[in-house]
């Protein structure tokens, strides 16, 4: 890896950082589900700044290229990210059917009792 | 026994009144709740005008979340059985009172008003019925149950099943499915003989694109129904 593309890298992924941070200062971004991208950025910086690392897992792996076991990491990471997030839409997708349930029937009551009160 | 109808209508402005009016006609011991699951026709409108007992969702929920809202609706209001009729028709009330019998008389959990036990009235197209058959045939090999007509509306169920339904419903088609899940709690399932129309107004849900996402969703939502439970 060249040091002009190490430090192209690096300035992507610390104004990603920086970015992440903004929404959360803005309440855009819950915290808690803000961190696992933090974390995954801060160890691809890490590996950024010390490509010796990135070779010396790769050769452990068995991959022929560092970029290749880099690609394959971020992947698997998206992966995982989506996962939790359909994950986190099925759950929601559940409490708001039970809420719009909850409301339709209150409402009914609601305006029953309002044409007795009138009565 | 207090008895409760619960009607899921969706856009069904042309049949609502005709399935209420046949309700009050041929089974007045029941009480009936419409939901209207935020229709965009003046289903609700009618439902207003002309005094019915509804129950209006402010998001659409689709028929899995629209039916159990009645179901939620039975549990608080102390229902001995509710039955599902669709808004749009298809289902004779008259049928009610007999299916209500023998509920109480063989104490049952659930009774499927089948159109194919008698095969009168509107069958279904060919393919319809074969989609049925292939139903029948794989609650069978997984349940041991024949059910004839896994995919009816026309489901009368009693107060146990009222609070399993309350507690958990698929959430779209969810016939065949929640058949499977009482059939696993071994729950009893009796089925009698209906006779259906054909819908007189309004489209069915299931278009042919629709079809093969039902296939493969209910099929693998009665695996997996079948499986979990054991």
């Amino acid at each position: 890896m060249s040091l002009r593309l190490q430090i192209i890298i690096l300035v992507c992924f610390i104004i990603a950082l920086i970015g992440i941070l903004a929404l959360c200062k803005k309440k855009r971004m819950d915290l808690r589900q803000a961190l696992p991208w933090m974390v995954a950025i801060i160890i691809l910086i890490i590996f950024d700044i010390f490509p010796v690392l990135l070779t010396w897992l790769a050769n452990l792996m068995g991959i022929g290229s560092p970029m290749n076991m880099m690609m394959f990491f971020g992947f698997a990471f998206l992966l995982i990210i989506i996962l939790i997030l359909t994950m986190n839409i099925s759950k929601l997708m559940k409490k708001t059917t039970r809420l719009t349930q909850e409301l339709g029937i209150l409402r009914a009551e609601l305006e029953k009792e309002k044409k007795k009160s009138e009565e | 026994m207090k008895k409760l109808i619960i009607i899921p209508a969706y856009n069904e402005e042309g049949n609502i009144e005709r399935t209420v009016n046949n309700i009050k006609e041929n089974a007045p011991e029941f009480d009936y709740v419409i939901i209207n699951d935020c229709s965009t026709d003046n289903t609700l409108k009618i439902c207003r005008e002309n005094g019915f007992n509804y129950i209006n969702l402010p998001v659409n929920l689709g028929i899995g979340g629209a039916v159990q809202t009645g179901y939620i609706y039975a549990r608080e209001n102390g229902y001995d059985c509710a039955v599902q009729v669709d808004g749009d028709g298809q289902h004779d009330a008259a049928f009610l009172n007999e299916m209500a019998a023998t509920l109480e008389k063989e104490n049952a959990d659930m009774v499927i008003g089948s159109r194919f036990i008698k095969m009168e009235g509107f069958q279904s197209s060919a393919l319809r019925r074969m989609g049925i058959k292939y139903f029948t045939n794989l609650i069978k090999s997984l349940t041991g149950a024949t059910v004839t007509d896994p995919t009816s509306g026309l489901r009368m169920v009693n107060r146990r099943t009222i609070e399993m339904f309350a507690a958990n419903y698929p959430t779209d088609y969810p016939e065949p499915d929640s058949v499977v899940t009482l059939l696993k709690k071994k729950g009893k399932v009796v089925e009698i003989p209906v006779m259906m129309k054909e819908r007189e107004s309004g489209k069915s849900s299931i278009s042919a694109r629709k079809s093969v996402y039902y296939m493969v969703k209910v099929s693998l939502a009665i695996i997996l129904e079948s499986v979990a439970s054991k």
